[in-house]
């Protein structure tokens, strides 16, 4: 029962960590793309690339802007509002 | 002789009632007993089954952990892609005109400070064993100054190494080069874990390993 418990406990922790680490794969994922890209294209410039951005209709958007007013709707309404 | 024949009796009826009356306390106590018994017993009954119906919960607690972290795990390997795929379209949307099929989620980049290091180490081994170009220590004092001199890029690479060479994409060792291997879900959440995979002779590292001895000599000058 209580090495169960035990057990239970240290799976508990291991789903806590893995849920941290879920954030961490993101940006490793991103990196390695910019890092590969570098290693293909040594003069590209990256400056623009973001983690926090998405790509919607071939714009780079971020996904949690708000729309003018205060209303919140999706990040593509932002790109055609703007431009 | 009549009274005392009556007496003997009286005597024998009383210590009859006595006997009668201590079988009369035992039974009682014996009641009493069996009362407290099965009170216990059912209370004892009634824990048992507290604790199996805590053991069981127990069980399944475990299992749908079990179960989390296996998705969880896949779910790491999403967000690695995902992160990827979404690098690759933000760098598709800001230079559409690159080709971008060469960058694969698989393949890892060897930075340049490990690789100046593998490289040096192969040129001592290589030019120490078999050529004698030169004494051990210059191979020995190069190499420090290859370690100091790369020490800070190398406490952030080891951060990230998960590696593997594209067989002949790059062999020049001041160049970064991307490596191929299949990452594990358990090496995405221990980097130092796919540093160690390398250094106990993956089949591509020795590969490139040996590329290096082979070239050894005409770039030892490079520094």
């Amino acid at each position: 029962m209580n090495s169960l418990r035990i057990d239970c406990n240290e799976k508990q922790k291991e789903v806590l960590k893995l849920e941290g680490d879920a954030y961490d794969s993101y940006e490793d994922g991103f990196e390695n793309a910019l890092q590969q890209i570098r290693v293909l294209y040594p003069d590209i410039d990256l400056s623009g690339a973001d983690s926090m951005m998405r790509v919607l209709r071939g714009r780079i958007v971020d996904p949690l802007d708000k729309a003018p007013f205060g209303v919140v709707t999706s990040a593509g309404s932002r790109t055609q509002t703007e431009h | 002789m009549y009274i005392s024949g009556l007496t003997r009796v009286e005597d024998q009826n009383r210590v009859m009632h006595q006997s009668l009356v201590s079988v009369e306390e035992t039974l009682k106590n014996t009641q009493k007993e069996l009362t407290t018994s099965r009170e216990e017993y059912s209370a004892l009954e009634e824990s048992y089954s507290k604790l199996e119906s805590e053991l069981n919960s127990l069980r399944i607690g475990c299992n749908e952990k079990d179960e989390e972290i296996l998705k969880l795990e896949d779910a790491a390997f999403d967000c690695y892609e995902d992160g990827f795929e979404n690098a690759l379209q933000q760098i598709c949307a800001l230079h559409p005109d690159f080709d971008l099929s060469g960058a694969d989620s698989s393949m890892r980049v060897l930075l340049e400070s490990f690789c100046s290091i593998l490289y040096s180490i192969g040129v001592i081994l290589h030019c120490q064993v078999s050529t004698n170009l030169f004494p051990l220590w210059i191979g020995v004092v190069y190499l420090i100054f290859v370690i100091i001199f790369f020490a800070d890029k190398m406490l952030h690479t080891f951060s990230i190494f998960k590696i593997y060479v594209i067989p002949g994409l790059r062999v020049n060792p001041n160049q970064p080069c991307l490596v191929r291997r299949k990452l594990t879900a358990w090496e995405l959440r221990n980097p130092w874990r796919q540093f160690v995979t390398i250094l106990s002779g993956q089949q591509l590292l020795s590969l490139r390993l040996s590329k290096l001895l082979r070239r050894s000599a005409p770039n030892w000058s490079r520094s």
